[in-house]
C-alpha cells in the first residue's frame, strides 16, 4: 500500500501474468477431473462393507466347505430376489458343529424366539431399478459378475460399482458375461475350461437373449 | 538511472512449489479411499427416488411389532396351490391294501428322463454332497471339517453305499428303503440330518432320489454293466 492507501500490485506480480494464463485452463481441468474421479461409482459405492451382526465368513462356508451359493440363497433362480436364509439354514449343521459357540449366539437366539437377524444390506440398489437375480442366473450370468469373489471374503463388501453405467456395459454387450448354467455358481470357472457342450449352451443362451435395443430399454429396468 | 529488474521474491516461489504437490493431495486421499474398505454407508449426494417407502423383499417395516415388512404364514392358512394333496408325490406314502406304505414308485408328474437324472445330481451336489459327498460315501466337505474341528455331536454322515449286514443288500437302497421313504428323509430329516423341506421342492427332491439311485448304481456295479467302451474312462 502506499501513502494514499490504495493497493499496487508489486511490479513483480506482472511476472505471474503467464501462470495465472496457465492456471485459468489448468484449474476446470482439475476440477472437473477431481469430482469426476471423486464422485465416481468406483470411489462412492465399491468397498463398503458394513459390520454385520454375526461374523459370517463366505471364506469358510464358499471357499472352504465349498457349498454352492443356492444352498442358503434358494430363492435366486426362482425369484427377484435372492434371499437371505432363515437362522434354520444355519441350524442345520449348527445343531452339531458349534453348537454352543458365542459367535452363534444370535442366531441360535433368532432360532428359538424365530425373530429374525437383521443382516445389513451390501448390495443395495436404488429402488427404482428393478434387477432380477432369476432372470440373471438362469441366462449363464454368474453371481460372481456382481458380488466379486464371494468364496475370499471372511465379510462381504461390495466389489462392483452397481452403477447404471457399470449395469449398461454388460447390457449392451453380454456375450463375455455368460457361461453355462452350470457353471453359474462356480467362483473358479474360466471360460477356457468350457468343454464344447458348454460352448454351445453359451451360443444357444447367447441366441436367446433380447436384442441389444430391448436390453438397454429404459424399460427393461425401470418399470 | 535503469530501473532493477524485479524479481520474483521467493516466498512467492515457494508457494508455486507447495501448491503443485498440495493441489495432488485430494487425488491421493481418494485412491486411497478406493483402496479400502469402509463400513460407513456411502455418501449420497443426490436422493433421487432412491429410498422409497414402498416394502421389499426381506426389508424391515414399522408398521408390525416384529419389524418384518413380508409376513409369516399365518397358522392354519393355505396358500393358492400349497394344499399338497398329492401324497405321493408330498409324502412319498401310498394307499395300498387298506394302509398307507412307502411308495416305491416316482409320482406320474416326476418322469425319469435324462434331463431330471441330471437336475438331480445338480441338486444333489448343492444340498446333499456338502456333507454326503459326491458320490455319496459320506465324506462331504463339512464333514471333514467337523471332524478336523472335533466337533462334539458330529455323527458322520450315512454313506449311501453301506450294505446291510444282515440281508447283504444295500441299506439305503430300493428293496430296504423304497423312494418314498428315501423322498420322506430329504424332505423331514432323519437323527442329526436335517429336513431339507424349505429348500427343495418336491418335484427336485424326487430326482435327487432319483439320483441317488444311479449313484448307488453305478458305486455298485459290476465292470460287465459298464457298456465296452466306456470301461476305459473307469480307473
Amino acid at each position: 500500500m502506499d501513502s494514499s492507501g490504495q493497493f499496487h500490485f508489486p511490479r513483480w506480480s506482472n511476472l505471474l501474468l503467464p501462470a495465472i494464463g496457465v492456471l485459468a485452463v489448468t484449474a476446470p481441468i482439475y476440477l472437473i477431473t477431481l469430482v469426476g474421479y471423486g464422485a465416481s461409482p468406483a470411489t462412492i459405492n465399491v468397498g463398503y462393507r458394513p459390520e454385520q451382526p454375526v461374523e459370517f465368513s463366505h471364506a469358510i462356508h464358499v471357499g472352504e466347505l465349498g457349498m454352492d451359493c443356492r444352498y442358503c440363497h434358494t430363492t435366486v433362480e426362482q425369484a427377484a430376489f435372492a434371499a437371505i436364509p432363515p437362522t434354520a439354514t444355519c441350524m442345520s449343521c449348527h445343531t452339531n458343529i458349534h453348537p454352543k459357540s458365542i459367535k452363534l449366539l444370535k442366531v441360535r437366539e433368532s432360532y428359538q424366539t424365530g425373530q429374525p437377524i437383521e443382516w445389513v444390506k451390501v448390495h443395495d440398489l436404488p429402488d427404482y431399478a428393478y434387477f432380477d437375480h432369476a432372470a440373471h442366473v438362469n441366462k449363464g450370468v454368474s453371481c460372481l459378475e456382481c458380488h466379486g469373489r464371494i468364496d475370499r471374503m471372511e465379510v462381504v463388501h461390495q466389489a462392483e460399482e452397481l452403477s447404471m453405467g457399470w449395469c449398461l456395459d454388460c447390457h449392451r454387450d453380454p456375450t463375455p458375461s455368460i457361461r453355462p448354467r452350470g457353471q453359474v455358481t462356480n467362483m473358479e470357472w474360466d471360460p477356457a475350461m468350457a468343454t464344447d457342450e458348454e460352448q454351445a449352451e453359451i451360443e444357444r443362451i447367447h441366441k436367446s437373449l433380447k436384442s441389444t435395443r430391448q436390453l438397454t430399454d429404459c424399460s427393461t429396468c425401470h418399470r | 538511472m535503469p530501473q532493477r529488474k524485479p524479481t520474483i521474491p521467493r516466498f512467492a516461489v515457494y508457494a508455486i512449489v507447495i501448491s503443485i504437490p498440495l493441489a495432488l493431495l485430494p487425488f491421493a486421499l481418494i485412491a486411497r479411499v478406493r483402496s479400502i474398505h469402509t463400513s460407513q454407508p456411502r455418501l449420497h449426494f443426490f436422493q433421487d427416488m432412491d429410498a422409497q417407502p414402498k416394502l421389499k423383499a426381506q426389508a424391515t417395516s414399522a408398521r408390525y411389532a416384529d419389524g418384518r415388512a413380508m409376513r409369516p404364514t399365518v397358522s392354519g392358512a393355505v396358500a393358492r396351490g400349497r394344499l399338497n394333496i398329492d401324497d405321493h408325490f408330498q409324502r412319498g406314502k401310498v394307499f395300498r391294501d387298506g394302509k398307507w406304505t412307502w411308495a416305491t414308485t416316482y409320482p406320474d408328474r416326476v418322469p425319469i428322463t435324462m434331463q431330471t437324472l441330471e437336475r438331480g445330481r445338480e441338486r444333489f451336489d448343492i444340498y446333499c454332497a456338502t456333507c454326503h459327498g459326491e458320490s455319496g460315501n459320506g465324506l462331504g466337505l463339512v464333514h471333514r471339517r467337523a471332524e478336523k474341528l472335533q466337533s462334539s455331536g458330529w455323527i458322520q454322515p450315512s454313506s449311501l453305499h453301506v450294505i446291510d449286514p444282515k440281508t447283504g443288500k444295500l441299506t439305503y437302497g430300493t428293496q430296504l428303503y423304497p423312494h418314498g421313504k428315501m423322498f420322506q428323509i430329504i424332505t423331514h430329516g432323519v437323527r442329526t440330518m436335517p429336513g431339507y423341506e424349505a429348500q427343495i421342492p418336491p418335484d427336485d427332491r424326487w430326482a435327487i432320489v432319483a439320483y441317488i439311485r444311479a449313484l448307488q448304481l453305478s458305486q455298485n456295479a459290476p465292470i460287465d454293466a459298464v457298456p465296452p467302451d466306456k470301461r476305459p474312462a473307469l480307473r
